[in-house]
């Protein structure tokens, strides 16, 4: 086996490979594939082994390569294989930039609120049911809070139930994050209608009431604060750059 | 007698207990609201929410759930008007209405920051 490239340390690479038979001098076959990887550079077979793309991808393309001498009724020898990094375009690398801005920057997971045959528990949401509406209820059962929006404030609130932090928006954005309960063994839901009501009727009292948490910012996103230079100048600097 | 348990003083766990009238019915788990009935929720923390029927017909009863009403919110409870057919509203209310379908008392009192 003949190869050519570092294999190992390119994240996006094609791969040409070639099958010769040369002891009889008979027709070689020629494939070229590309492969783009990204963003990691091991992974575990399914065996558990720690593999490398190098030999991993090498593997892959030596058996493609020993199916197709089958099927063409040779017998595989030797084969070469060369590999090369691909060079991303400015215009492919803006895409990218573009893609990682709008990286949605809110919500990482949602939980269906939790199955429960307390009857308490049973009662608490039927009285939910009734303070929110139909509409609002059934998204808490799917997704596990209920978002309340005053008026007044202008913010959004989205409650969960039990100990969970209630997160609050303005203008879209998420500006705190409100821990506040009910002391005692109430009915997980209760403390979200208690929270509800007192978003949208006493926003002052729950704000009083509550121990306040710094904003997130979702790892997913690129923080607005390190973004320095806007996109149609970022095109510039890479297209000069080449 | 039945009573229901309120908190008293904001962020403690003290409590009291309010009697309610006997001219208050209480709804159990499957039973429906009979007509022209109206209904208080109460969020409590030993029971969940206990539920009070009344009759909008009948002048004593009236009484009755003003009285209670007025000694809930006299607790620190806060009531809330709910339209029946869960049409949702979420109107704190001053004083008694009986033209209200429905009502919750929030524990307002038991709320502390986590």
């Amino acid at each position: 086996m003949v190869g050519t490239g570092d294999l190992g340390t390119w994240q996006n690479v094609c791969v040409n490979w070639k099958v010769s038979n040369s002891t009889n001098n008979s027709p070689s076959i020629t494939n070229s594939t590309t492969t783009v990887y990204k963003w990691q550079s091991h992974w575990e077979d399914s065996w558990g082994r720690y593999q490398n793309f190098a030999s991993q991808i090498l593997k892959q393309y030596r058996v493609t390569a020993e199916y197709e001498c089958t099927g063409a009724g040779l017998t595989f020898r030797n084969w070469e294989w060369e590999c090369r990094p691909i060079i991303r375009t400015p215009a492919e690398r803006l895409r990218d930039i573009i893609a990682s801005r709008h990286a949605p920057a809110i919500i990482g997971k949602r939980i269906a609120a939790p199955i429960n045959t307390d009857a308490r528990e049973i009662r608490a949401r039927e009285t939910l049911k009734l303070v929110v509406g139909e509409e609002q209820y059934r998204r808490f059962l799917k997704h596990g809070f209920v978002t309340a929006f005053n008026r007044k404030s202008g913010r959004t609130y989205k409650i969960g139930t039990g100990h969970q932090m209630t997160d609050v928006f303005e203008k879209g954005k998420h500006i705190t994050r409100l821990c506040v309960l009910l002391a005692g063994d109430f009915p997980p839901t209760d403390h979200l209608i208690v929270r509800y009501l007192m978003a949208l009727n006493d926003e002052e009292r729950l704000w009083a009431l509550a121990n306040k948490h710094r904003r997130l910012v979702s790892p997913q996103s690129v923080p607005r604060e390190q973004i320095s230079l806007s996109l149609a100048e970022e095109f510039k600097r890479m297209k000069a750059a080449g | 007698m039945s009573t229901v348990e309120v908190t008293t003083v904001q962020g403690s766990r003290l409590t009291d207990q309010i009697e309610v009238p006997s001219e208050l019915k209480e709804l159990t788990d499957l039973a429906q609201l009979p007509p022209n009935h109206r209904m208080f929720r109460i969020l409590t923390r030993t029971d969940g929410d206990k539920r009070f029927t009344w009759d909008s017909m009948v002048l004593d009863e009236i009484r009755a759930a003003k009285k209670f009403f007025d000694d809930m919110v006299g607790k620190g409870m806060v009531p809330f008007r709910v339209d029946a057919k869960g049409k949702k509203t979420t109107e704190a209310m001053r004083e008694f209405d009986p033209t209200a379908e429905e009502v919750i008392f929030a524990p307002i009192a038991a709320m502390v920051g986590g």
